[in-house]
């Protein structure tokens, strides 16, 4: 039984697998650019009230591994609270708070390092504050951010994966269940990194070419 | 009028006071440190005085003072997302399209920027970049230009082009003060000079005392600079 066999025969299983990845990854990356993005331009704002706590917390939460945070939620945090809460919604919890903060991080650098030199220009040129925002602010800071943000959405997608670990029903559990049924290893999971370097290698892709493009080098010549 | 100026208790400048015509072009010379870029970030009104005051004739008390006051800076600032045709544009929105083509045209034809309008501004030389932020402040038709150690990096024939312009621009009307340590320019474009040393005013007149200077620091400074010629 070949990789393309398996992908034939168990295609209603992947493609199940595959759609719960892709509403797990919707949910994370939703909530990780608009919490995220949030929080780092408060934390600039208010640095003291927001910024640092931010700061603590996203270090600590750096810390610990992925799997751990979604184990803990789903066995111990639930088992304190006496609740029982879905394994989707707890991988989307655990994932989305990750994302959160490594979105918050990725856009706390980029607004510290941007430039206030081309805010000031702006304004000797009579420009107001809306068009410096609009033609000047935004701009640079998208073309800083996109690169890393993707690979943010990358890392978030691939870290879905874990989600297996507490039952949810995503590409990878499939992938386990094939596997266990067809006894061909190599291929179920040959076909599984197949599909994730389909998914990802084009975002990284997409990355790095933005990343040549707009962080051009601007030393003199 | 009497600006005094400290950072971090270091006092940069002890009472300045300057007066720019519209039609005249200043030429601001001193030694660096001498505190020529922070006063005229006080004059583009960029940062406030610890004492004394910016008056600008057309501009009320608390209005906007830009772009009837702008300012190139040393370090030029272009925007690096934009075209240097962009640069030049962005800040004439307001005007309508037949206007703003106009001023872009014209400022293009006196300063040359044909070649390399439509690059970006890591794309073309240090020299080219100046121009094009110079470009950029007079197509806003400005009262007043700052211009911060501009001649800096322009070629020959660049340098001697600008400085035609700028007559040009003060005969129109714009008072022109200019930083620069290119003594020929100082005299044989500017009005009048005034020279700054330790946070004052130490001398001040027509471009021909720099033949004679009287200070013993102006003295120097001009030695120091007919060495390097």
């Amino acid at each position: 039984m070949s990789t393309l066999t398996i992908l034939s025969k168990h295609s209603g299983e992947l493609l199940a697998g595959l759609l719960v990845t892709l509403q797990l990854c919707a949910v994370v990356w939703t909530v990780s650019l608009g919490v995220g993005g949030a929080l780092a331009v408060l934390s600039a704002r208010f640095p003291r009230a927001v910024g640092y706590p931010t700061t603590i917390f996203s270090l600590l939460l750096s810390g610990v591994p992925i799997i751990v945070l979604l184990f803990w939620l789903h066995y111990p945090a639930q088992a304190l609270a006496e609740v029982v809460v879905r394994p989707f919604i707890t991988a989307a919890v655990a994932l989305s708070v990750t994302g959160v903060f490594m979105v918050a991080d990725a856009v706390r650098a980029v607004l510290g390092a941007f430039p206030s030199q081309y805010v000031t220009a702006a304004k000797v040129c009579g420009l107001s504050e809306r068009q410096i925002l609009v033609h000047i602010k935004l701009p640079i800071i998208a073309r800083s951010l996109a690169p890393a943000l993707i690979l943010v959405g990358v890392g978030l997608f691939q870290a879905t994966l874990f989600a297996s670990f507490i039952s949810v029903d995503e590409i990878f559990r499939v992938t386990q269940r094939i596997n266990s049924v067809t006894y061909r290893p190599v291929e179920a999971f040959s076909a599984l990194a197949a599909f994730c370097v389909a998914v990802c290698v084009p975002f990284i892709l997409l990355s790095r070419s933005l990343a040549r493009r707009y962080s051009r080098d601007l030393s003199e010549r | 009028m009497g600006l005094k100026k400290a950072y971090a208790g270091e006092t940069v400048l002890k009472g300045v006071s300057l007066a720019l015509e519209p039609g005249e072009v200043v030429a601001l010379l001193g030694e660096s440190g001498a505190g020529k870029s922070t006063l005229l970030r006080l004059l583009a009104m960029l940062e406030r005085p610890d004492e004394g005051f910016v008056n600008l004739d057309e501009v009320p008390p608390g209005g906007v003072p830009w772009p009837v006051v702008t300012m190139v800076f040393q370090d030029l600032f272009l925007w690096p997302h934009l075209t240097n045709r962009q640069n030049i544009e962005l800040p004439l929105k307001k005007l309508n399209r037949s206007d703003r083509e106009a001023s872009v045209a014209k400022v293009i034809e006196w300063l040359d920027l044909g070649r390399f309008i439509a690059r970006y501004p890591n794309e073309v030389s240090r020299g080219q970049r100046q121009a094009v932020a110079i470009a950029r402040a007079l197509a806003l038709s400005p009262r007043y230009l700052l211009l911060d150690e501009v001649t800096a990096s322009l070629d020959v024939s660049r340098a001697a082009k600008l400085a035609l312009l700028l007559k040009e621009v003060a005969a129109a009307g714009t008072g022109v003060l200019i930083i620069t340590h290119q003594l020929p320019f100082a005299r044989s474009w500017s009005d009048r000079f005034v020279f700054l040393g330790g946070g004052k005013v130490l001398e001040a007149g027509a471009p021909s005392l720099l033949d004679a200077p009287e200070s013993p620091e102006l003295r120097r400074f001009v030695a120091a600079l007919n060495r390097l010629v």
